[in-house]
């Protein structure tokens, strides 16, 4: 080990690593004017090899293939940190619908929009399903869209009475096609893409 | 688990630091990492400063930050980098006999006005920000990010977040309302009401009076990718491990082993006092 503190302040060993691996992984420098700040000295590339745990217990760390993250940002807006702004707030298009085919609610559809869904008893949920009361109140399951690759999953929650996938429980977030069945706590719902192979809002009609 | 979900534990990188103990005042052993998860950058940014040297942070104190870039907007590693630049600026140029809690805020102000001139308030970052100085801890936080302290056993999150949610929360509360929590689950309950870079930016949590460290406390400052993945008991036990080694080791271990389907960058600074 030879730790060293970079010029931007990131801990690293340089018996490791030709320069610094965090610096690498901004796409951009930002300069200031003061002599000291330390930005905007250009790092060189690195070739990085395993980092083996400093420690007793002796374990190697996951291969550092250090990927240079320049990908355009268009895509995958889900659960990333995104402020309040009111031009974002009325503009999330339906992708599909849930369609409670058994329980309490049977007949009702529910839009699911582009967004990882929250599906719950509670008023906050963007798919709300009152009168079932064996659902959980806040995020029994979430559906979620993914606009980039264009799938849809479902996603386990905080649900106690159970999330199934055409009668599979479901552990993991599980892919979700048409007429697949969803069921949770007394109720079930059949899933109906609207964003599809036919049809995307980035595309339009194929 | 499929393939699409898994984390890029390649860039989970940690390392950690023990510099040469003082006599009476606390020591700091160091440790960062960070990683991208499963997004297509690395928006967060982090910065340690006198890590290395002991003498400067006797003189003028230890730094450090994470800044979480917000994506969805206008670039989120332009706005997190040059909030860390400018607080870097800042930190070095601060006058030591002058009262460091408000020099601190006002260090998040200005890297708040710069972030904003470079970006124009479409975007920008959260912001934890702490100084050690003769064994007491200044902070500042904008946004969502945390800030934790591990004493005597227990894990405290120091700072408030500036979150919808919780800005209903503090309404209700002074509204005489007894059941704040009604307001959780709202969909954008977790969107930021306040962030370096916002136009008008007027809050900010920090310290009015410094807090004292003692001899075995642990902080943490870390992105959300740490701090609303793993839970507050899954925090503390990593912070209680002996050393700050095994503290992120054990951290990065177990945001890859919550298996995120869409795991944000997550970057953690972590911090053990020594007497
Ligand atoms: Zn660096």
């Amino acid at each position: 080990m030879a730790l060293t503190e970079c010029a931007n302040g990131h801990l690293y060993d340089s018996a490791q690593y030709a320069s610094c691996p965090y610096c690498n992984g901004g796409v951009n420098r930002v300069e200031f004017s003061s002599p000291d700040s330390g930005i905007g000295k250009t790092v060189g590339a690195s070739s990085v090899v395993n980092q083996s745990y400093p420690g007793e217990i002796g374990a190697t760390v996951a291969p550092a293939s250090y990927q240079a993250a320049s990908k355009p940002a268009e895509e995958e807006d889900i659960g990333k940190t995104v402020a309040v702004m009111k031009k974002d707030m009325d503009l999330e298009p339906v992708v599909g619908w849930i369609v409670c085919i058994e329980g309490s609610e049977r007949g009702k559809d529910y839009k699911v929009l582009a967004k990882n869904n929250t599906v719950g008893r509670g008023e906050g949920n963007d798919i709300v399903i009152k009168k079932d009361s064996t659902i959980s109140r806040q995020s029994h399951a979430r559906i979620a869209y993914d606009v980039k690759h264009n799938t849809f999953h479902l996603i386990p929650g905080e649900g106690t009475n159970g999330l199934y996938l055409n009668d599979n429980p479901v552990y993991v977030p599980t892919p979700m096609n048409a007429f697949d069945l969803i069921e949770m706590g007394e109720s079930k719902f059949l899933f109906i893409p609207f964003c599809g192979e036919k049809f995307t809002w980035q595309n339009g009609l194929q | 688990m499929p393939d699409s979900t898994q984390i890029n534990a390649a860039n989970g990188k940690y390392l950690a630091l023990t510099p040469k103990p003082t006599e009476r005042l606390l020591s700091y052993r160091i440790g960062n990492l960070q990683g991208i998860g499963s997004r297509a950058r690395q928006e967060d940014s982090f910065t340690v400063m006198n890590s290395m040297d002991v003498t400067a942070i006797k003189e003028k104190g230890f730094f450090f930050s994470v800044c979480d870039g917000m994506g969805g907007m206008k670039d989120g590693k332009l706005a997190s980098e040059t909030a860390i630049a400018s607080l870097r600026q800042s930190f070095a140029a601060m006058d030591r006999s002058r009262d460091l809690s408000a020099q601190l805020v006002e260090s998040a102000y200005t890297a708040s006005e710069k972030v904003e001139e470079l970006i124009g308030g479409d975007g920008g970052s959260t912001l934890i920000a702490c100084i050690l100085f003769e064994g007491k801890l200044y902070y500042v936080s904008v946004g969502d990010s945390f800030l934790f302290l591990y004493r005597n056993k227990e894990l405290v999150m120091l700072n408030a977040e500036h979150t919808l949610l919780h800005d209903r929360e503090i309404e209700a509360i002074e509204d005489g309302d007894v059941n704040p929590l009604q307001f959780e689950g709202l969909p954008e309950a977790t969107a930021l009401t306040g962030f370096l870079g916002m136009i008008g930016l007027d809050k900010t949590d920090s310290t009015v009076k410094p807090i004292t460290l003692h001899n075995g406390d642990v902080l943490m400052a870390c992105s959300d990718g740490v701090g609303g993945v793993l839970s507050e008991e899954e925090i503390k036990q990593s912070l209680e491990l002996s050393d700050v080694n095994h503290m992120c080791f054990d951290l990065e271990q177990k945001v890859i082993a919550h298996h995120r389907p869409h795991q944000d960058n997550f970057t953690a600074v972590v911090v053990q006092c020594i007497r």
